[in-house]
């Protein structure tokens, strides 16, 4: 059995190394199957992840493994105030983490965060949100556009 | 951006963004239109949201027909193209009682010898696919609205009203105990009620989660009511028909006794235009215990 003192060190892609406590450190799907398959006992190198944002998500597992005997309200009263303070080029650099770390919690609220704010958009900003190409040619997105026109009928 | 992450963000969004998003490039379209993605989006839409309101709208002769989410924003769901065409009568806003997986609507058949039946469509979620349920024999000349879900019997079925009107008003509740079994339909309830005025104004279309009567008051538009504060709000959503009739709805509200099935029959008399509420009648079956019959009167 492991102790529930026992820290993880995580190393950030830019080198912050981070000592968290095991029971905030299983949070993480990943890093859970990791101790359990005895491979946590050194520093687990996150390559893709830069220290800023796994200070933030250690600060959200902190608060999840904190707040377990709040009320359901209060932590998504939390998760509202956690999510609210992140711009959109930091929340696609959680989700990236989240996903990769498999936080299923932050993972969903992340998610659900750029739905929210990408659900009433054209086409064309959801292209300049992320910086995407169109790659249709004019005709095959007139096509598209035709088949789909009743989608376009919308109100931000 | 991981493929696997754009996947879980549009998993979460509505059906209309989706298919707009379908034209911000390629990939996208293809993640949008895979068969694997369309099921873990209605799985994720259904767990927590199902579609529960089909609107009906007529432009230029053509009808066309959209399921809404019950949310603040009566989210569209999806556009519906009925397989057969003018068979499936619905008016302007129409609440469908979601069971088994599948919507469910009362409609009519024209038989060989020019007579209608009545008979009911469903529509499976999740294969997208309609089909039909036969009525009893004796049920005949059904109006659209009266058809609702039961939770009476373990599983949840289907129901329909028939009512008979004439000085006094007779319904009927009659209820597929077993959902999908023709021989299973079996009337519970005969109740008479005291002369209803026609012309009424508005219908109950249902109760929305959050405990809210919804109504249709005129001409397709809709307003949700709070039996608390008997405060009335109108909504953007709108068709464009009149609907005449009325719907026999189930649903707890409020400090009801805690019953295993209660369903309740909301009269609602509003003047017309001014949405103002006169009188508010309700009465609650219980079971298949007497009615009981509560009167608000504000005026």
């Amino acid at each position: 059995m492991a102790s529930t003192l026992k820290k993880i060190i995580l190393k950030s892609c830019d080198g912050k190394i981070l000592e968290v406590e095991e029971a905030v450190a299983v949070q993480s799907q990943m890093i859970k199957n990791m101790i359990e398959d005895d491979c946590a006992n050194e520093e687990i190198p996150l390559p893709d992840i830069t220290g800023e944002i796994l200070s933030m998500i250690i600060e959200y597992c902190k608060m999840h493994v904190d707040g377990e005997n709040n009320s359901n309200n209060e932590l998504i009263a939390r998760d509202a105030d956690f999510i609210t303070r992140v711009d959109l080029n930091t929340l696609y650099y959680l989700i990236v983490a989240a996903n990769f770390l498999n936080v299923k919690s932050l993972l969903d609220l992340t998610c659900q965060r750029v739905a929210d704010i990408i659900k009433g958009k054209s086409p064309e900003e959801i292209r300049l949100t992320f910086n995407i190409k169109n790659d249709f040619t004019p005709e095959e997105e007139e096509e598209i556009r035709k088949k789909n026109a009743w989608a376009f009928d919308y109100k931000d | 951006m991981p493929v696997e992450v754009i996947r879980e963000i549009l998993k979460r969004l509505l059906v209309k963004s989706l298919v707009r998003f379908r034209s911000v490039c390629k990939t996208w379209n293809s993640l949008i239109c895979d068969p694997s993605f369309i099921s873990t989006h209605l799985q994720a839409s259904l767990s927590n949201n199902t579609p529960f309101l089909l609107r009906k709208c007529s432009t230029n002769r053509q009808k066309s027909y959209f399921l809404h989410y019950d949310n603040d924003g009566f989210d569209e769901f999806k556009q519906l193209q009925f397989p057969v065409s003018g068979g499936f009568v619905s008016d302007a806003v129409v609440l469908v009682p979601f069971v088994n997986g599948a919507l469910h609507w009362l409609g009519y058949q024209k038989r060989n010898n020019d007579e209608y039946s009545n008979v009911i469509l469903g529509f499976d979620l999740s294969a997208e696919e309609f089909f039909e349920i036969s009525l009893s024999e004796s049920l005949s000349g059904l109006h659209y609205m009266d058809l609702s879900s039961t939770k009476k019997y373990g599983e949840s079925s289907i129901a329909v009203l028939r009512r008979e009107s004439g000085y006094t008003e007779l319904f009927e509740w009659w209820v597929m105990k077993e959902y999908g079994v023709f021989e299973s339909w079996t009337k519970l309830l005969t109740l008479d009620f005291e002369y209803i005025p026609r012309n009424w104004f508005p219908r109950v279309l249902g109760f929305r989660k959050n405990r809210q009567v919804l109504l249709h008051v005129a001409n397709g538009r809709m307003a949700s009511l709070d039996l608390n504060s008997q405060q009335m709000e109108l909504h953007g959503v709108e068709g464009v028909e009149v609907v005449t009739g009325r719907i026999y709805l189930e649903g707890t509200y409020g400090a009801m006794p805690d019953r295993w099935a209660i369903e309740a029959y909301v009269c609602l008399f509003i003047m017309e235009q001014s949405f103002h509420m006169a009188r508010l009648r309700l009465a609650m079956l219980a079971g298949l215990e007497k009615p009981v019959v509560t009167c608000v009167d504000k005026s």
